[in-house]
C-alpha cells in the first residue's frame, strides 16, 4: 500500500527530470531567447495569399483566392547587386520556425524574387483549417534570414466574378475562382483562374493603380482554335507578357496544354478573341509556371528564354526567337501528341515547386526533396537548369581525375561553392 | 543535502501537480491557464516536434487568477505545446474542436447512370478536409478492377469551397474533348455501357484524420450527353398566392448542382430579388425554391444564367464540345428571363 504513493511520486520526478533535460537540450532558453519577432501578427496576416506577382515600383501583387481579392503591397528592400545564390536545403523547417508551427502545417502556394533584394517571396498558409491565416514570408540569399512581409500598408480590388455576380444569393458561398496567374502589364494586372463551377475561358483585367471601380475589372472570354475547328472553354494556366515581333504579346498556357499568343491590344472587355495556338506542350501534364528572362548562351551571345515549369514532365525551355518564329505563322492546324510547335527543349526541373529570375546569372527554384519530403529554395545557373549537387555522378568517386580535355571541369568547379560546396573543388 | 534533494524531488512533483490540475482553454485564440498560481515571470510557450522546440511568439497577461497567452497566430489543434513558467514545465495540447472522423456525405451527379464524356464531379465531405494533395488519392477504376489513370485532372489546385467541405473534380478535358489528340489516341476515360468506380481513399480532415474507410460511387456508363439543356423544355410547377409552397422546376435531364445552387434566381416585377432557399431533388433532375416571405398574388420573372450546365459542361449557351460559330451567344453568360404569375 505505501509503496504505490513512492513509486509515483518517483515516477512523476523522473518524468519531470527527464521532461526538463529535454527542455534542456533542445530548446531555447525564454530567459535569453528574445520574445517578439514581430509587434503585431495582425500585420501579416492575409485571408489568402495563392499567387504572387511583382508590378511597378517592386509593389508586391497578391491573389487571395478565399477572398476573391487582389492586394498591391509596398515592399521595401536593401539592393543586392551579387548574384548570391541560394542554398537553403529544408527551409520549411526555417519558415515553420518563424511562424511557430511544425512543418507539415505549412502550405507553400506561390514563390517570386523581389527585383532589389534578390529576396524570396514565399506565400504561405498557415494550418489547414478553414480560417487558418496566411502570410507572405521573405528569405533572403546573403543570410538566409525569414522575415514576414507587413501586409497592412496594401491597396486592393474585388475581384467581380463575373460569373456569378447576379447570383450572390440566399447566403451561400459563392462559385469560387481560384486565381492561378497574376501579371502586370502596362497600367493593368491579368488575373487567370478556375472556378469550383464551370470550366471556362475567362480572364479579368484590373486597371493598377486600383480605382475601386468594380467596372476596372473586364471579364474577357478567350478561345483557342484548333482542335480540329472546335473552340475550347478552357482556362488559362500560366502566362506572361512579351514583346514578340515588335508588338506586346501575352503568352498562356492553357491547362490542357496548348501554349498560345494574342496581342495584348486585343484583351478588352467584351471582346471574343481566338488566340492562335503556337505549339503543344504535351498530353498528360500540367503547366505551373511561366516565365521569361535573358540567359547568356555558351557562345557568349544572349538569348531570351520562356521556361515552363510543368506538374509531370520536365520543364520546357523554348528560345523567344523560335517563339516569334512560330508567331508570324498562322499557328497549328492539328494536334499530335507534343511536344511540338516549335523547338521545345526539355530541362530537367522536375519536382520544382516554383521558378523565378533571380539575377542574371541565376533562377531561383523552390523545391520538394523527393528522399525527405522537405522544401528547399535552391538557386540554378541559367544555361544549366539543374543542381550537380542534386545528382550522383563518377566525377565525385575520391579516385575520378579529370582528364586534360574534360570539358566538364571549370563548369563543376565553377557550381560547386555556388551551390555550397568550396570544399568540393577538385584540382585534378 | 538531504533536505535539498527532498526539496527538489517536492518541487518537481508540484510542476506534475500543475500539468496534472491545471484547466487550459481556449477563448478567441487566447490560451487560458486557469487558477494560475506558479511563477508569473520568465513565461514562454513552445511548440514541441520530434526534432525542435519552437518558441511561440505571444504575449502573457494575468487576468484575475488566470494566465492568459496571446499568440501572434492562433495555436493550432492537437500538436505538443510547452509552458515554461520559470524553471517549472507544462505540456498540453489543446483539444481539437471536432473530432469525429470525416465522412463522404455524397457525390453528385447522385445518378448511377452516367455519360461518356461526364466533365465535373463534386464531393461532399461531411466536415473541413486539407486542401493539397487529394487528387492522387481519389482514383476511377474500371470493371476489371484496374484504375483507369490520367482520367481525373490532375491541377495543381485543387477546386475547393470556402468551406473546405466540398472537392470539384474535373474529367480530363483533353480526353472527353473529341478532335484532340488524348481523345482520339487515348480515348474517353469512361466508355459506354461500362462499369466504374470512383473510390475515394486516405483524404485527410483538417486535424489529419482519414476516412474510416475508401468511399466509393459506382455507376454505369452511357453514351456520351451531346444535348444542352434548354429551357423551353423545361417544366414548371407553380406556387400558390398567399402561401410559402415551392416553384419547382423539372427538367428533362440532370443538371450540374453548382449550377442549379447558383444561375436561377427569382425576382418580383420591381426587379428586387426574392429570398428563400433552394431544394434540389429528383437526382438533381429538379430544382425547388421556397420563398422566406410568402408569393404575393403577382408578376414574378425567373433569371437565369446562360452558364446553367449540365454534369457534361453543356450549357444553356450551347455544346462543351462545340464548333465555332455554333453558340447561341458569342458572349457567354447572357440572362434569360422566364415570366411567369403567382394567383
Amino acid at each position: 500500500m505505501k509503496t504505490i504513493p513512492r513509486l509515483s511520486l518517483l515516477l512523476v520526478a523522473v518524468l519531470s527530470i527527464s521532461s526538463c533535460k529535454a527542455q534542456h537540450q533542445k530548446g531555447p532558453n525564454p530567459s535569453t531567447t528574445k520574445i517578439t519577432t514581430v509587434k503585431n501578427a495582425a500585420e501579416n496576416k492575409l485571408t489568402g495569399a495563392s499567387v504572387l506577382a511583382f508590378g511597378p515600383d517592386n509593389v508586391l501583387f497578391v491573389g487571395d483566392s478565399k477572398a476573391g481579392m487582389v492586394y498591391a503591397i509596398p515592399t521595401k528592400a536593401r539592393e543586392v547587386k551579387d548574384p548570391i545564390a541560394f542554398n537553403l536545403k529544408g527551409v520549411d523547417k526555417k519558415i515553420a520556425k518563424t511562424l511557430g508551427v511544425p512543418t507539415s502545417e505549412l502550405i507553400f502556394n506561390d514563390m517570386q524574387v523581389h527585383p532589389v533584394s534578390q529576396e524570396a517571396y514565399i506565400a504561405i498558409k498557415r494550418g489547414f483549417a478553414v480560417d487558418a491565416p496566411s502570410i507572405i514570408v521573405a528569405v533572403s540569399p546573403v543570410d538566409g534570414n525569414v522575415r514576414l512581409i507587413d501586409v497592412s500598408k496594401k491597396t486592393q480590388v474585388k475581384i467581380k466574378n463575373v460569373r456569378t455576380d447576379e447570383f450572390e444569393l440566399y447566403g451561400r458561398s459563392s462559385d469560387r475562382l481560384n486565381i492561378t496567374d497574376i501579371d502586370y502589364n502596362d497600367g493593368y494586372i491579368y488575373v487567370a483562374g478556375l472556378t469550383n463551377g464551370e470550366f471556362a475561358s475567362t480572364l479579368r483585367k484590373i486597371a493598377y493603380p486600383f480605382t475601386n471601380k468594380q467596372e476596372a475589372v473586364a471579364g474577357i472570354e478567350m478561345y483557342h482554335a484548333v482542335h480540329n475547328q472546335k473552340e475550347t472553354r478552357a482556362p488559362i494556366r500560366t502566362m506572361a507578357f512579351e514583346e514578340i515581333n515588335g508588338v506586346s504579346t501575352l503568352i498562356a498556357a492553357y491547362t490542357c496544354t496548348p501554349l498560345v499568343s494574342i496581342p495584348t491590344s486585343e484583351i478588352k472587355e467584351g471582346n471574343h478573341i481566338k488566340a492562335k495556338t503556337l505549339a503543344e506542350l504535351g498530353y498528360g501534364n500540367t503547366p505551373i509556371d511561366m516565365i521569361t528572362f535573358t540567359a547568356q548562351e555558351q557562345d557568349g551571345s544572349f538569348d531570351k528564354k520562356l521556361l515552363i515549369i510543368n506538374k509531370e514532365r520536365s520543364a520546357s525551355l523554348i528560345s523567344l526567337k523560335d517563339f516569334a518564329n512560330a508567331n508570324t505563322g498562322e499557328g497549328m492546324k492539328s494536334f499530335a501528341m507534343g511536344p511540338e510547335g516549335m523547338k521545345i527543349f526539355p530541362v530537367p526541373m522536375s519536382g520544382t515547386m516554383q521558378v523565378a529570375e533571380q539575377n542574371p546569372m541565376m533562377l531561383t527554384t523552390m523545391q520538394r526533396d523527393i528522399n525527405s519530403g522537405s522544401v528547399d529554395l535552391v538557386s540554378e545557373l541559367k544555361g544549366a537548369y539543374f543542381r550537380l549537387s542534386n545528382f550522383d555522378s563518377e566525377y565525385e568517386f575520391p579516385d575520378y581525375k579529370y582528364t586534360e580535355t574534360e570539358p566538364w571541369k571549370d563548369f563543376h568547379n565553377m557550381v560547386k561553392p555556388i551551390e555550397g560546396y568550396p570544399e568540393l573543388v577538385k584540382e585534378k | 543535502m538531504k533536505l535539498s534533494i527532498i526539496f527538489v524531488i517536492l518541487s518537481l512533483w508540484a510542476n506534475a501537480l500543475i500539468a496534472q490540475h491545471l484547466k487550459i482553454t481556449v477563448k478567441n485564440e487566447r490560451v487560458v491557464f486557469h487558477q494560475w498560481n506558479a511563477p508569473k515571470h520568465n513565461l514562454a510557450v513552445f511548440l514541441v516536434t520530434t526534432n525542435d522546440t519552437i518558441l511561440i511568439n505571444g504575449s502573457f497577461k494575468k487576468v484575475d487568477e488566470d494566465l492568459v497567452f496571446n499568440p501572434e497566430f492562433p495555436m493550432l489543434d492537437k500538436v505538443a505545446y510547452r509552458l515554461k513558467a520559470g524553471n517549472e514545465i507544462v505540456d498540453f495540447s489543446l483539444k481539437a474542436k471536432i473530432n469525429t472522423i470525416p465522412s463522404v456525405t455524397r457525390v453528385y451527379p447522385t445518378a448511377d447512370i452516367l455519360p461518356e464524356n461526364l466533365l465535373r464531379m463534386y464531393i461532399q465531405f461531411s466536415k473541413p478536409m486539407k486542401t493539397v494533395g487529394n487528387l492522387e488519392k481519389i482514383r476511377l477504376i474500371n470493371e476489371n478492377e484496374q484504375e483507369v489513370k490520367g482520367a481525373i485532372f490532375n491541377n495543381v489546385y485543387e477546386l475547393w469551397d470556402d468551406s473546405q467541405t466540398q472537392l470539384t473534380i474535373i474529367f480530363d478535358p483533353s480526353r472527353v474533348k473529341t478532335g484532340l489528340v488524348a481523345n482520339e489516341t487515348l480515348g474517353r476515360a469512361l466508355q459506354t455501357d461500362k462499369k466504374y468506380k470512383i473510390v475515394i481513399g486516405d483524404v485527410e480532415d483538417i486535424y489529419g484524420q482519414k476516412l474510416a474507410q475508401p468511399y466509393i460511387k459506382s455507376f454505369s456508363v452511357v453514351t456520351a450527353d451531346m444535348v444542352s439543356p434548354d429551357t423551353n423544355s423545361w417544366q414548371y410547377v407553380l406556387p400558390k398566392a398567399n402561401s410559402k409552397s415551392a416553384l419547382a422546376i423539372h427538367f428533362l435531364d440532370t443538371v450540374d448542382r453548382m449550377s442549379l445552387l447558383y444561375r436561377i434566381q427569382v425576382f418580383n416585377a420591381q426587379n428586387e430579388l426574392i429570398t428563400g432557399s433552394i431544394h434540389i431533388k429528383n437526382k438533381e433532375k429538379t430544382w425547388e425554391f421556397v420563398p422566406d416571405n410568402k408569393w404575393l398574388s403577382k408578376d414574378y420573372v425567373l433569371k437565369v444564367n446562360s452558364r446553367l450546365a449540365d454534369p457534361s459542361g453543356n450549357n444553356l449557351n450551347g455544346l462543351f464540345d462545340h464548333s465555332i460559330g455554333s453558340l447561341k451567344n458569342e458572349q457567354e453568360g447572357k440572362i434569360i428571363e422566364i415570366p411567369f404569375q403567382v394567383r
